[in-house]
């Protein structure tokens, strides 16, 4: 069983992590980076990337490129829970690593993505180069290489959002109870 | 006739003039705020006609609003300066003058508070709905139970 499994985890790995299709989600300056990556010179095309979904529901991947304010929270939020299992989330660029230049005392940034969503891959970087995105997309994929259809369970828990969508008439997300959330900053 | 005679002409007390790279400011009383943009937009000469921003400001002591106007008739452009207090600001709404100030009103009321009388769709605009405080005035503290998980 453990083989037939192992052989299928090979061919189904390879199959999807060379075909890891991404969300057209860019709410700042790193997102023109990202449009870089996918044009010719850069040619993200290279890495089976290059379809960027219009719809969450079509979407492997989202990269979180730019900064998340409280206000658009809940729609980053909405859209990762939109997107089918399995989903992936490269958060690209410090202003989604720890919230960036606006850590200190922004009254409007989430200080990290990974407060909202679970993140794969860590890209730094004010904004980070197109090679960098290559790259994290590769990370991307060689993480995705190590998966087994076993786990599933395991992944799908771990791979939920760490926060309620706001109640009622309110626009602010509120605090998960189970799940902790990742502090970084000093 | 210069633009001074003009003020003049027309009784617009203005209290203090300085002349910036991009054209005059003005300070006048609060007041007179509306009536003196009605004269400045209807006149046939200087005819101050677009309303470029309205920018709010914290002093500590006082807020003050500064409102670009713009003449598309001489290319001129002039600001008026207005003084409100601390404690309950408010100040006439423009929009029946320029409908620009519609959203450049609702993004000072959401940053710093002050109430614009009679505008019609007064909210917020940038922040979430049942954000608390008004996060562009001094001394403001955040302290949002709702937010714990934003903490650094
Ligand atoms: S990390 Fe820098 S480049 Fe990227 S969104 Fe934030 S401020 Fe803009």
């Amino acid at each position: 069983m453990q083989i037939i499994i192992s052989a299928l985890d090979y061919v189904y790995n390879w199959a999807r992590s060379n075909s890891v299709w991404p969300l057209t989600f860019a709410t700042s300056c790193c997102g023109i980076e990202m449009i870089c990556t996918s044009a010719s010179k850069y040619d993200i095309a290279r890495f089976g990337s290059e379809v960027f979904r219009p719809s969450p529901r079509q979407a492997d991947l989202i990269i979180t490129a730019g900064t998340i304010t409280h206000k658009m929270a809940p729609a980053l939020v909405r859209l990762y829970e939109q997107m089918p299992e399995p989903k992936y989330v490269i958060a690209m660029g410090a202003c989604t690593v720890t919230g960036g230049m606006y850590e200190n005392d922004s009254y409007s940034v989430v200080r990290g993505v990974d407060r909202l969503i679970p993140v794969d891959v860590y890209l730094p970087g004010c904004p980070p180069r197109p090679e960098a995105l290559l790259d994290a997309v590769i990370q991307l994929q060689k993480k995705m290489r190590t998966e087994t259809l076993l786990d599933r369970k395991k992944y799908i828990e771990a791979h939920k959002p760490r926060v309620k969508m706001p109640e009622g008439d309110s626009e602010l997300l509120l605090p998960c109870d189970e799940i902790e959330i990742v502090r970084w900053g000093v | 006739m210069s633009f001074y005679e003009f003020l003049n002409n027309h009784g617009i007390d203005y209290s203090q003039e300085q002349e910036a790279s991009g054209g005059v400011v003005l300070s006048i009383k609060k007041e007179d705020l509306l009536a003196c943009c009605e004269i400045l937009k209807t006149d046939r000469l200087f005819n101050y006609d677009m309303l470029l921003s309205v920018t709010g400001m914290d002093c500590r002591t006082h807020f003050e609003i500064l409102y670009d106007l713009y003449s598309t008739r001489s290319h001129s452009r002039l600001s008026l300066k207005i003084k409100t207090d601390r404690v309950n600001p408010n100040v006439e709404s423009l929009y029946s003058l320029y409908s620009s100030a519609d959203w450049h009103e609702r993004e000072c009321f959401d940053l710093l508070g002050i109430e614009f009388v009679n505008h019609p769709n007064l909210e917020r605009i940038l922040l979430p709905k049942d954000w608390i405080g008004h996060p562009l005035r001094k001394d403001y503290n955040q302290e949002d139970e709702r937010l714990c998980w934003n903490k650094r």
